[in-house]
């Protein structure tokens, strides 16, 4: 019975008994130090807030007729975030409607101050809040997305039409 | 599924980023490295566990993480080309007391390194006393030294 033997690196002129192939290792530095550039890019975008948690890009300004809402573009499954909406007049009452996967896609953690109402819509929530009269008032809302994709949402503050946002949640 | 998700996006994630990071062993650490691998550690366990610290999830995790490192090495058996881009291989940096500075540099090893290596390992005093010395794939430095006179 013939006994298979394992291949055996190839004895080097100085006597080295290895198997370097330096084309391929050649290959392999140049990935390493295209891998390097790409690590810093990395860390570049997210200081630029490409991956959410704060930083320049992740977060969007939307106006509405009725003021403006400062929400997150970019979210990390199963981290909470603010969404912040300012209305533009003082009135004694506001109106928030939010239409999109509310609670399916987002969920409100809190809502600060508290909504004297909220209501079910076929498409959505509807919150109703008391304001000082003369106050511009602000609300905020503390959203935790329940899975990674895209969120798509319509805000509307008192009887402006709905704002439109798309929500990025990374894995 | 979802830790079955979790245990395979870390592996990969783990496994390019170390590989693709340079060559060194547990050996070669620095204080400070050795520091990083154990906030690295942290910071992995979080991502794979996220809320659920269930003996459930953790055997999920477990067995996923040794299916991946399993798999793995078949396909190395099958794919030697694959081995060698995952692995590495050895790299000569002195071959018969000549120094191959183009691989030292591209290797990001400096004299230094392998004269500490010679001194560690083979109580050698100077570099012209190594015959070779290799860049092993596991990021050891080997060396050989010369004959001695009268050997």
């Amino acid at each position: 019975m013939s006994v298979q033997q394992p291949d055996m690196p190839p004895v080097r002129a100085d006597g080295l008994q290895l198997a370097e192939d330096r084309r391929v290792q050649e290959r392999i530095w140049t990935a390493e130090r295209v891998s390097h550039v790409v690590l810093l890019l990395i860390v570049l975008a997210a200081l630029a807030g490409v991956s959410g948690s704060g930083g320049l890009l992740s977060r969007t300004t939307l106006v509405s007729e009725s003021g403006t809402i400062d929400a997150p573009r970019i979210l990390r499954w199963d981290t909470a975030e603010d969404l912040t909406l300012r209305f533009a007049d003082a009135a004694p009452s506001h109106r928030l409607r939010l239409e999109g996967p509310i609670p399916h896609g987002l969920f409100i953690e809190s809502i600060q101050p508290q909504p004297s109402e909220s209501r079910a819509a076929p498409n959505g929530i509807t919150y109703d809040f008391t304001a000082e009269d003369e106050a511009r008032a602000a609300v905020t809302l503390r959203l935790r997305a329940g899975g990674p994709g895209l969120v798509s949402l319509g805000i509307a503050l008192d009887d402006a039409p709905p704002v439109a946002t798309t929500v990025i949640v990374l894995p | 599924m979802e830790s079955v998700l979790r245990g395979i996006t870390i592996y990969i994630i783990l496994l390019v980023i170390t590989r693709f990071s340079g060559r060194r062993t547990m050996g070669e650490m620095t204080a400070f490295e050795f520091v990083l691998l154990l906030i690295v550690a942290e910071t992995t366990q979080q991502a794979l566990l996220g809320d659920d610290f269930s003996i459930s999830n953790a055997f999920v995790l477990i067995t996923t993480l040794f299916a991946a490192d399993i798999v793995l090495s078949y396909l190395k058996g099958w794919l030697p080309r694959f081995a060698i881009w995952l692995d590495g291989q050895p790299s000569v940096l002195i071959s018969d007391g000549q120094v191959d500075a183009h691989a030292l540099r591209r290797a990001r090893i400096s004299i230094e390194e392998i004269l500490e290596a010679a001194r560690e390992n083979q109580g050698l005093e100077r570099l012209d006393q190594i015959k070779s010395a290799v860049l092993e794939a596991s990021g050891s430095i080997s060396l050989i030294p010369r004959p001695r006179d009268g050997d």
